[in-house]
């Protein structure tokens, strides 16, 4: 799990709680494309964007929306697809079959793909975006905690509690539930990268998050022509996003996880 | 028996997607097609006709999957022309990078993870694997972005977009261009600089698509490697004298060859595809993927429907068949137990 070495992340909950004192929204156009720098005060760190926006508080919040609604979208679907996922290995028969071959049709179509399509047929908006993303990332979770569950199904444990009487809830409960938290943590979190990145790539091709609301993808997208003049304005949102995509790439692989665990995910 | 069953199933799910995709979305499809104000009644129905809405569920259906089965797909709302003829060029674009990218990456990709494997724990393989950590973790947008502004814009070195120069008016005989730019009149008309126009345009664009897919088969072929070498049988044939390159050769390559190309291939088409979408859209190249997120962007729903039945039923029928070439190649398929 999370150890004393991933402290660093204060920092960036101290940025989220300045997000209460930033403006991204006010356009000054005397200010228009001002360069990164220090002479114009600290909220002109970073410079401004093409219309006279502070780039600072725009990373900032763009950051916050982005990872805030992957992490709702990683939960929200972890979740749900956990519980399918044990639903199914648990019960077997018909159910099972229906629920695993759903979710492989849907995994057969990639990612972006299928988020594109959701969000032509219903329009571009935060909720569109929250659904289009949970109906991708549920059948992998469908997937790979069945595929644990039926591991562990099999163990001795199992027929030990189920011997001594207890019920299926109980089972989930007491015996697969601490038994694959970690690897479903571990998923969650490479997940969580993934997401991050969709949304990113949704937001630069316009389908993502809507206008005025910050986000780094669609930043890139609108600053894509300013470019040769003003690099900042590309550089620093992807920056931002691989550093973040990397640092929840960094904790996911480095998660501990124990032997049983490995064995369970190998085969 | 099963898989051809599931197969069919997943074709027949790609096709209810595709239907639905007008009838899903909110609001009045033909409102939607013809704006929102001041409609001619008339007109109106004209067009509930031509989308055959006037008819009920079960029939449209019907007609939908038979009108594609005579390769009636319909009109783009935005050009009116025939989607199919639209799609086709577009189709071939995407296919010729897309091939491209993905013999690339498989290439590049498990040559560097043989390495990988072979000076495991060395200093070189730490510094090369968190690199990769690091390179698979640049979204592929901005890495595009990048590759355009360094080697486009300042030093001047790649075009910055299309499929090739203007000065080029090739006639198409097979729509794909590198093959196109060779044979024929093509060639007596410009000789090889076609060709090179085309291949310096395709250079961003596959390393902006195959960077993803070479770290993660790097990585995979890397780890089965590993795998493999702890093998007893490898230990084996150490011990009879074999030399490092006969072992390579005979044991470990014909062991990982099998898991690697099941595992990489199918992975890569939907990389592939993903890819293509966003690259095809930062280098305007005319590709399906641009395609897409064009006539989303303009709500054009046929086009939409049918470019989702085309990649859908594209990438079900490459799965299907690499799972069978695997079988073809995979001795430990052909006996049935």
């Amino acid at each position: 799990m999370i150890n004393k070495k991933h402290v660093f992340i204060f920092p960036f909950v101290l940025l989220g709680i300045s997000c209460f004192f930033l403006d991204p929204y006010t356009q000054n156009i005397d200010k228009v494309l001002l360069q990164p720098g220090l002479t114009n005060g600290f909220s002109y760190i970073f410079g401004t964007d093409y219309i006279g926006r502070s780039y600072l508080d725009r990373l900032i919040l763009g950051g916050i929306n982005t990872i805030g609604l992957a992490l709702i979208i990683v939960f929200t679907s972890s979740i749900f697809g956990f519980f399918l996922g044990c639903y199914a290995a648990i019960r077997k028969g018909t159910i099972e079959s229906f629920i695993m071959r759903f979710s492989d049709i849907l995994m057969s179509i990639p990612g972006i793909l299928l988020a594109i399509v959701i969000v032509a047929i219903f329009g571009n908006g935060v909720i569109e975006l929250f659904i289009a993303l949970v109906i991708v990332l549920i059948p992998r979770f469908i997937r790979f905690s069945h595929s644990i569950t039926s591991r562990i199904n099999t163990e001795l444990y199992i027929t030990i509690a189920k011997v001594t009487g207890s019920s299926k809830i109980q089972i989930l409960k007491n015996e697969i539930l601490p038994n694959s938290k970690n690897l479903l943590m571990q998923q969650s979190i490479l997940s969580f990268s993934e997401v991050i990145l969709e949304i990113s790539a949704l937001g630069f091709l316009g389908l993502g998050i809507p206008a005025p609301l910050p986000e780094w993808g669609a930043m890139l997208a609108e600053s894509r022509n300013y470019f040769s003049t003003n690099p900042y304005l590309i550089i620093l949102p992807g920056l931002c996003l691989m550093l973040v995509v990397l640092f929840l790439n960094y904790i996911g692989e480095n998660l501990t996880i124990n032997k049983r665990e490995k064995n369970a995910i190998k085969n | 028996m099963n898989r051809s069953i599931n197969f069919f199933i997943s074709i027949f799910f790609i096709f209810l997607i595709s239907f639905f995709l007008i009838r899903l979305a909110p609001g009045d499809p033909v409102l939607l097609m013809l704006g929102d104000r001041g409609n001619d009644p008339a007109q109106y129905r004209i067009m509930m006709e031509s989308l055959g809405l006037n008819y009920p569920l079960y029939e449209q259906l019907k007609m939908y999957i038979l009108n594609i089965f005579k390769g009636n797909f319909g009109n783009s709302i935005v050009s009116g022309k025939s989607i199919i003829v639209e799609l086709l060029p577009r189709w071939k674009a995407s296919f010729e990078l897309g091939l491209i990218v993905f013999i690339f990456s498989f290439f590049i990709g498990s040559i560097l993870g043989i390495y990988l494997a072979y000076k495991f724990n060395s200093k070189v393989e730490r510094i090369l694997s968190s690199s990769m950590l690091v390179v698979y973790c640049i979204p592929i947008f901005w890495l595009g972005l990048l590759l355009i502004n360094i080697f486009s814009l300042k030093f001047n070195l790649f075009p910055v977009s299309g499929r090739i120069g203007y000065e080029f008016d090739l006639i198409s005989y097979t729509g794909f261009y590198l093959i196109d730019s060779l044979i024929g009149d093509n060639y007596k008309n410009y000789s090889f600089t076609a060709f090179f126009s085309c291949l310096n345009h395709m250079v961003l664009p596959i390393i902006t698509m195959s960077i993803v897919p070479i770290v993660s088969i790097a990585k995979i072929t890397k780890v089965s490697i590993l795998e493999v070498l702890r093998k007893d049988y490898i230990l084996t044939a150490k011990s009879l004298g074999m030399s490092e390159s006969s072992i390579f050769f005979k044991h470990v390559l014909r062991n990982i060859l099998v898991p690697v190309l099941t595992i990489s291939s199918l992975y890569l088409i939907n990389v592939t595809v993903a890819g293509a979408i966003l690259t095809e859209t930062i280098f305007s190249w005319p590709g399906i993927g641009r395609f897409l997120v064009t006539s989303v962007l303009s709500r054009d729903y046929p086009v939409i429907q049918v470019v989702i039945l085309f990649i859908g039923v594209f990438i079900l029928i490459v799965n299907l068949i690499l799972e069978m070439l695997v079988k073809i190649i995979d001795p430990k398929q052909r006996v049935k137990v």
